[in-house]
């Protein structure tokens, strides 16, 4: 059994207790300054760092910036040819509207039906003046025409502007083709 | 005395002092260092971002450009511009419309230039064309106007026949050209890139380029007529 025994007496006691408590206040406000100091150096110190890096940086795009300056023709010439390219693109290896639907009417057209006059205008619409004997073929030209599969869904609409037959037995039709 | 007295006020109130002297040295480490610091630190941090990738992009840039061979460059362009030019040519399309029609065995009756017509994505002039010639050969006679060495295309189409199997054609034509871009770019603009399509088509340029200005096969000069026309 240990047993404690303080012969101090009791003024002393309280003055010690007092002295223990500021002790360790003391060593906890020195730490706690000691932190703060930490802190605020290493702030200053990463902000030094982060400065010189920046100023490294800024070298770096100076230096670039300048040698971009230097090829400044190249770039122009890149820059010119590619807006030629774009456009080139779209046209390049494709025909017009206009030849297309000319070349799909006149393909369509059978031997025995003859051409008078065909005009084939910017939006692609399509007038033509025809003369045949035999109705029969008009009838498959205009079938052919009409058919989705064949046309390949290039025409809208077709229509019979006039229709006639003549003393030499000649039927003349004129035909309004609409694409789509 | 005066000395006394306040270290004796002190010791009495020490164990709130110190405290306080701590509490208030730290407040004026955090207010006037550790807060603006860190602070400017962040803000800093994200233009030192911008920076580094403007770094890097303008590295990239200069290195593509280095990359690229600036003769080469300008002499597809010329090729380019060839085929699709910066301003109307009135002269070049006429030109080349006149030996189209000659090579398709059509003869030009009368031409007249339009005015400007809008077409997509390019600007263009109309030419208009009155040709004769054998009916079998329009198609080609319009293909080869097309694919010319010129970017043209054919806006309208007025044929009539005759009985002998030649047609009288009234022919529009798109003479197509697109002023320059009214900017070159800039240091920090990025660079347009040539893809896989692109490449083919300079090819096809060049090439198309080369045949045509190969010098035309001409006769050798064979003096014609008499050799002294006064006899």
């Amino acid at each position: 059994m240990k047993v404690s025994i303080n012969l101090l007496p009791a003024e002393f006691r309280a003055e010690e207790l007092k002295r223990t408590k500021f002790y360790k206040v003391q060593i906890i406000g020195i730490a706690v300054v000691l932190l703060m100091i930490f802190l605020s150096s290493l702030t200053v110190s990463l902000r030094i760092l982060q400065s010189r890096s920046i100023q490294a940086v800024e070298g770096r795009i100076l230096g670039a910036e300048q040698r971009v300056t230097d090829l400044k023709g190249t770039q122009a010439s890149l820059i010119f040819l590619k807006n030629r390219l774009v456009v080139l693109n779209q046209y390049l290896g494709t025909e017009s509207k206009t030849v297309s639907l000319y070349q799909f009417l006149v393909n369509q057209i059978p031997k025995s039906v003859s051409l008078d006059s065909i005009s084939v205008g910017k939006e692609g619409n399509m007038l033509t003046l025809l003369h045949f004997q035999d109705i029969q073929e008009f009838d498959s030209l205009l079938d052919s025409l009409l058919d989705p599969e064949k046309n390949e869904g290039r025409i809208k609409e077709v229509s019979l502007d006039s229709f006639s037959r003549g003393r030499d037995g000649l039927f003349r039709v004129s035909l309004k083709v609409e694409p789509k | 005395m005066k000395k006394e007295v306040l270290v004796k006020f002190y010791s009495t109130y020490k164990l709130y002092i110190f405290p306080a002297a701590v509490a208030i040295s730290c407040l004026i480490l955090i207010i006037f260092v550790i807060f603006p610091q860190l602070g400017k630190l962040l803000s800093n941090n994200k233009v030192a971002t911008e920076l580094r990738s403007k770094a890097d992009f303008l590295e990239v840039k200069a290195q593509v450009l280095e990359g690229l061979d600036g003769n080469d460059l300008s002499s597809k362009l010329n090729y380019a511009l060839l085929f699709f030019p910066a301003e109307k040519d009135f002269t070049n399309a006429l030109g080349l419309l006149q030996n189209i029609t000659s090579q398709s065995s059509f003869s030009i009756l009368s031409f007249a230039l339009g005015t400007q017509t809008a077409v997509k994505g390019a600007q263009s002039y109309l030419v208009k064309l009155e040709v004769r010639g054998p009916k079998f050969l329009l198609p080609q006679l319009l293909s080869s106007i097309e694919n010319s060495d010129r970017l043209m295309r054919v806006s309208s189409i007025e044929v009539n026949l005759s009985p002998d199997e030649s047609v009288n054609a009234f022919l529009g034509i798109d003479a197509l050209y697109l002023s320059a871009p009214a900017s070159f770019g800039t240091t920090d603009s990025p660079l347009p890139t040539l893809t896989q399509a692109d490449e083919q088509l300079i090819t096809t340029l060049v090439r198309a380029g080369e045949v045509g200005q190969q010098p035309s096969v001409s006769t050798p000069g064979v003096p014609l007529g008499k050799s002294n026309p006064f006899e």
